[in-house]
């Protein structure tokens, strides 16, 4: 690892002023738990001079509940804590089994939601310091012709990273926002827009987070009247393991009819991937088998495998029809 | 073989004291509680550390080295390259192909091409980066059937000119005869992927020369004996001014059986610069240094006769060597040579190509050659069952080749609990009424396997013993046992502290074990084909009964008794037929003394002749067999793949087990690793040979949360040669553990798995194929 300085603002004012202006300028790194940026360090994937350390402002930390019964999460509120919230596993049952399914208990007590969000790409052609590749500034997605068993089969172009956070997924199902605060001032995006396509930005990036900008709350909306919400990770092994595919649902049923429901996939598209289409086609049908197979074929049907990936179809359709019959059956 | 190898079954005195039950391991407590050194803890004044680097290439001749740069680096004490140390050297002395760093070549991606030793390690990382290498890239090749297909330019010198590594053809009787004539034949291809040991210790080193010259190795080995050979041939140096010293180690599996780069480096570093060096290698490292499990191809026939008699075997094996030789030249003659029981079958062939490839050298994993063979060939035996309508487990026993016999390949078979372990695990498993009638996507599937105790393959030939045991007796009662062997944890300190301790009557805590240090001790050859308990145990024994003699016989003496009056036991010395007579030991070792002089004594083991009269007959020719037969329990996900190993019952034929708790342990170590290494792990390069995630994040093991529940279950077929009749426990109990899962799964769904790893695509393409296969059998259009 390259010697750095590290930075301990008082704020998030202070914080974003240390921050480039640019984003080819990346002298410096924000750092929360540390459970991502140190790996990359490490690898000498970035080397910056100067790591900001967020943990030293108040106040990012910890959940409030508002009046209204949403819910709004610090970024620095420690995925262990979130895990733990039992008012939480009750108003949002999805986020707290995402929380609960990522790396190990040991991981989870450092990592932040916010770093999660902001993680990079595990594809192993970017972590690798040997691979130009595509998102570390080359000219080619290595995995498009060579091992891509873990790449995308959704949104894939230029790149074909899939995202490996698990709480994206879930909170995107759950209609999360998410505050960012720059030297200009504060913005508020839908989690969903705040993650972009390699082919509709910067394929460097996975978000729309400004360079000099750092993501400080996110906001859960209460959840609607009967509302009810599952998270399901599919991994090689039991212990800690990045996602082959996940599925995060959440819906409403009316009588044995599904009212709406949010269906985002999880480890494979570069973005959590929203099947709004699929969603809009269930809509009112009625509950059942018929619902369950419309809901795996269709969620799929634009799915485009590469050559060594093609079971996540039947696999994640496999965990949709998992999640349907969970939370209907 | 003489009278001093064979000690007989019985306890010293009646009853064991101390074999046979339940012990705790005599460095746990120093393990447990983080006191005992390993090679990374031990540092020496002034010393340097040492960085190796490595080939970006897979393939490629090496035109020129630059280190001039890295030479004048400040804080940069010594730069090495493989002109430092040409002379070529390998485990096995009829294949020398590896030097300590790259003369004129690199082969894998990794491969050790110069070494810098520094005041720190980031000193000598940053001396690495202005090392100046010139390549010139030759073909590399990624797969055997490319280094097969193609000569040039060829991997290694051969006389041949091509790439093959080493080749095995064995006939014995008429097999195709058999085949001709066999009402039965099963027919498949079968292939193993590669998979590491990555054993929680990485490799470290640390050599001293001191003012007289004498050069000192501290080092993670498995085999300390053959290091300290190596390091005298390659440095130039005579071996009497040379120790090499083994200290604590954090496992092993086979992946610390070469004397590796690093070793050479840091005594060479350590001459150069006069100061102690030491290298650590990081988990990356470790990745290339590799040795692991061969990935193999394997086409298997089996003829058999209507009642599953086993006619005759037919194997023809291409392995993937990587890119050095190894131990490749036994592994090729393993992968053939161990498959012949516990099934007895009155022919056989097979015909076994190693190759080299440009990528990580492999070499003896835990089932060293031949847990591949047992894979394809177990799970051909299912099919046969399948295909005679025949219940698994009674196939097996049918074709069950029992105690003292020969195999077809002329190996001699002494004890053989095989049959008692089917029943074991059928019984424990409630084979009979749980079979074929589990819920589906659940079942059950079997396997059986015969693993080596020791070989008497000695490495390179000579005449002297394969094991030796020294004792040192002090006038507190202190015993100290001076022993060659290599514990890596599997607990050969332990088991001669049993075997010492219950021949002369004493407690563990009246024993020292001193091991592994060639000044000190003894020549053992090394942990290795599971011969450690085989034949250090036997050596104890035999330098024990030596001392108890002279004890003994001074007793008897002393109280004017008989020899057979004097028993010691529990740290005492006692007359059988007066309990007023008894002193301690110490007191006993004293009287001893007066009478003998200094106290002390050594022992030795040797196999006897063993071997089918032919080329390579004597390899795998063991002095004792053990048997293992595994039952696994699979739910299968029929949605997603995932495999859910519910349960695995191994019954394992271990001889006397010495300590049960330590059996145990062995059995359910090699379970959980030859589940983990067929679900999860999986040692890949890409098509550039660069590996494919040198990290524990990416070469994905099982931990607690993916072990099943495991059933040891200890079969005791006392063996009329083993020490107390004990054999071996640490690698037979992994070998049928993966065929049976794969049988388990074909009884779950009705799919069958020949080619490992079992990862959740493998399972969903085959059950899909299987859904495709039955659409097509049951459209009307093709039934007419
Ligand atoms: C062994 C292992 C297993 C893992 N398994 C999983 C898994 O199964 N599922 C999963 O989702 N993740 C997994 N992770 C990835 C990840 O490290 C964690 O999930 C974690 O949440 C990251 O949070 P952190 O606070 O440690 O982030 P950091 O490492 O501190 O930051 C990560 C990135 O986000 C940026 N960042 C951090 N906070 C902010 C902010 N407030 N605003 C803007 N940018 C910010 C940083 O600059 C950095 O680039 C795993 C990691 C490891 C090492």
């Amino acid at each position: 690892m390259k010697n750095f300085e590290m930075a301990l603002p008082n704020s998030v004012d202070e914080a974003v002023g240390l921050l480039p202006k640019t984003l080819s300028d990346d002298r410096a790194r924000l750092l929360a738990g540390g459970q991502d940026l140190l790996t990359e360090m490490k690898e000498y994937l970035v080397e910056p001079d100067l790591v900001v350390n967020l943990k030293s402002i108040p106040d990012l930390d910890g959940v409030v509940w508002a009046s209204d019964g949403s819910l709004e999460i610090g970024a620095l509120t420690t995925l262990a804590s979130l895990e733990k919230d039992a008012s939480i596993a009750a108003a949002f049952p999805a986020l707290v089994q995402a929380a609960a399914s990522i790396a190990s208990p040991q991981i989870r007590s450092a990592a932040t939601v916010g770093g999660n969000l902001n993680q990079r790409p595990r594809c192993w052609y970017y972590r690798s310091e040997d691979y130009p590749c595509l998102k570390k500034g080359g000219t080619e997605c290595f995995s498009y012709y060579g091992k891509n068993r873990y790449n995308a089969i959704l949104g894939g172009g230029p790149s074909y990273i899939v995202h490996p956070s698990d709480l994206a997924p879930a909170l995107v199902a759950l209609g999360a926002e998410v505050q960012l605060i720059s030297p200009r001032g504060e913005r508020v995006l839908t989690l969903e827009e705040f993650f972009v396509l390699p082919s509709e930005g910067d394929v460097l990036r996975e978000t729309r987070l400004a360079a000099d900008e750092v993501l400080t709350r996110i906001r859960v909306p209460a959840p609607a009247a009967g509302q009810r919400s599952i998270y399901l990770k599919f991994k090689e092994r039991d212990a800690y393991d990045f996602a082959l595919a996940a599925v995060a649902l959440v819906l409403q049923t009316d009588g044995d009819k599904l009212a709406s429901c949010r269906l985002v996939l999880g480890a494979v598209a570069p973005v959590p991937w929203r099947c709004t289409r699929t969603e809009r086609k269930l809509a009112g049908r009625p509950l059942g088998e018929e619902l369950v197979a419309l809901a795996a074929q269709d969620a799929l049907a634009d799915a485009e495998p590469l050559s060594e990936n093609g079971y996540k179809v039947p696999l994640t359709q496999g965990l949709i029809a998992e999640a349907f019959e969970a939370l209907t059956i | 073989m003489s009278a001093r190898d064979q000690h007989g079954l019985a306890a010293p005195h009646g009853e064991f004291q101390i074999i046979g039950k339940p012990q705790r391991k005599i460095d746990g407590a120093t393990k447990a509680r983080g006191s005992a050194l390993y090679t990374d803890d031990l540092c020496l004044p002034g010393m340097l550390h040492a960085k190796t680097l490595r080939s970006p290439h897979a393939h490629a001749r090496i035109l020129s080295i630059d280190t001039s740069a890295a030479q004048a680096l400040p804080g940069v004490h010594g730069v090495i390259t493989g002109q430092d140390m040409p002379t070529p050297y390998g485990v096995i002395p009829w294949t020398p192909d590896e030097t300590a760093l790259a003369v004129d070549k690199v082969r894998f991606i990794g491969d050790e091409v110069a070494a810098v030793a520094a005041v720190d390690e980031d000193t000598a990382l940053c001396a690495l980066d202005l090392i100046h290498v010139e390549y010139e890239l030759l073909h590399s090749y990624q797969s055997p059937q490319d280094a097969l297909e193609r000569n040039e330019p060829a991997i290694h010198k051969n006389k041949r000119g091509d790439n093959v590594s080493k080749r095995v053809q064995l006939d014995f009787g008429e097999v195709d005869k058999a085949f001709e004539t066999s009402p039965v034949v099963i027919e498949g291809d079968y292939s193993f992927h590669g998979s590491t040991h990555a054993a929680i210790e990485p490799h470290c080193a640390l050599a001293q020369v001191d003012g007289n010259g004498l050069l000192t190795l501290w080092s993670a080995t498995q085999i300390t004996h053959y290091v300290h050979r190596a390091l005298a041939s390659v440095l130039d140096l005579a071996p009497h001014r040379i120790r090499v010293i083994q200290p604590a180690i954090g496992g092993a599996f086979g992946g610390k059986s070469d004397p590796f780069s690093l070793e050479f480096c840091v005594a060479k570093l350590a001459q150069i610069t006069g100061r102690p060096v030491k290298m650590l290698w990081n988990r990356e490292e470790v990745f290339y240094a590799h040795r692991g499990r061969h990935p193999m191809d394997m086409h298997y026939r089996t003829a058999a006769d209507e009642s599953g008699r086993i006619q005759s075997v037919d194997a023809k094996i291409l392995i993937d060597g990587g890119s050095y030789s190894s131990f490749g030249l036994v592994t090729t003659y393993y992968s053939g040579q161990l498959l012949t029981g516990p099934y007895d079958f009155p022919t056989y062939r097979f015909d076994s190509t190693r190759v080299f490839t440009n990528k990580p050298p492999c070499g003896p994993k835990r089932g060293h050659g031949s847990v591949q063979p047992r894979f394809a060939f177990e799970v051909q035996l299912d099919e046969l069952a399948v295909q005679l309508g025949m219940d698994p487990i009674e196939l097996r026993r049918r074709n069950s080749i029992g105690p003292q016999t020969m195999t077809v390949n002329g190996q001699r078979i002494t004890s053989c609990g095989f049959d008692e372990c089917l029943e074991k695990v059928e019984r424990a498993s409630d084979w009979k009424s749980r079979r074929g009638k589990l819920e589906q996507g659940r079942g059950l599937g079997v396997a059986g396997s015969m693993y080596i105790s020791g070989t008497n393959y000695a490495v390179y030939p000579n005449d002297m013993p394969q094991a030796g045991i020294q004792l040192k007796v002090d006038r507190s009662g202190v015993v100290t046992v001076f022993s060659g062997a290599n514990d890596i944890g599997q607990g050969s300190n332990s088991m001669v502290a049993y075997v010492v301790a219950e021949e002369l009557g004493l407690t563990l805590d009246m024993l020292r074990v001193v091991a592994a240090d060639t000044d000190l001790c003894p020549v053992d050859l090394g942990a290795y084909s599971s011969r450690v308990t085989f034949m250090v145990g036997n050596a104890a024994i035999d330098a024990s009964r030596k001392l108890r003699k002279l004890v003994v016989s001074s007793l008897a003496e002393h109280w004017e008794i008989e020899e057979r009056r004097v028993r010691l036991v529990g740290g005492e010395a006692l007359d059988l037929e007066d309990p007023t007579r008894h002193m301690t030991m110490a007191e006993a070792f004293q009287i001893a003394e007066v009478k003998h002089d200094t106290l002390g004594a050594t022992g030795s083991y040797n196999t006897p002749t063993l071997g089918g009269d032919y080329r390579g007959g004597s390899i795998g020719a063991s002095p004792a067999y053990s048997f293992s037969a595994h039952v696994v329990e699979v739910a299968v996900d029929e949605e997603t793949g995932h495999l859910d190993v519910r349960e695995v019952w191994c019954a394992h034929d271990c001889g006397k087990a010495l300590n049960p708790t330590l059996v145990a342990g062995q059995i359910e170590g090699s379970v959980y690793m030859g589940i983990a290494e067929a679900i999860y792990e999986n040692h890949q390069t890409n098509r550039f040979g660069l590996h494919a995630g040198p990290s524990l994040l990416d070469y994905s093991m099982a931990t607690t949360l993916d072990t099943p529940e495991i059933k040891a279950l200890i079969v005791e077929s006392l063996d009329p040669e083993g020490p107390y009749g004990a054999k071996e426990a640490g690698e037979g109990p992994l070998h049928s553990a993966i065929p049976a899962l794969s049988n388990a799964i074909f009884d779950a769904v009705g799919i069958r798995l020949r080619h490992l790893p079992f990862t959740p695509e493998v399972v969903l393409r085959a059950l899909r194929e299987k859904r495709e296969a039955e659409r097509q059998t049951a459209s009307p259009g093709n039934n007419p």
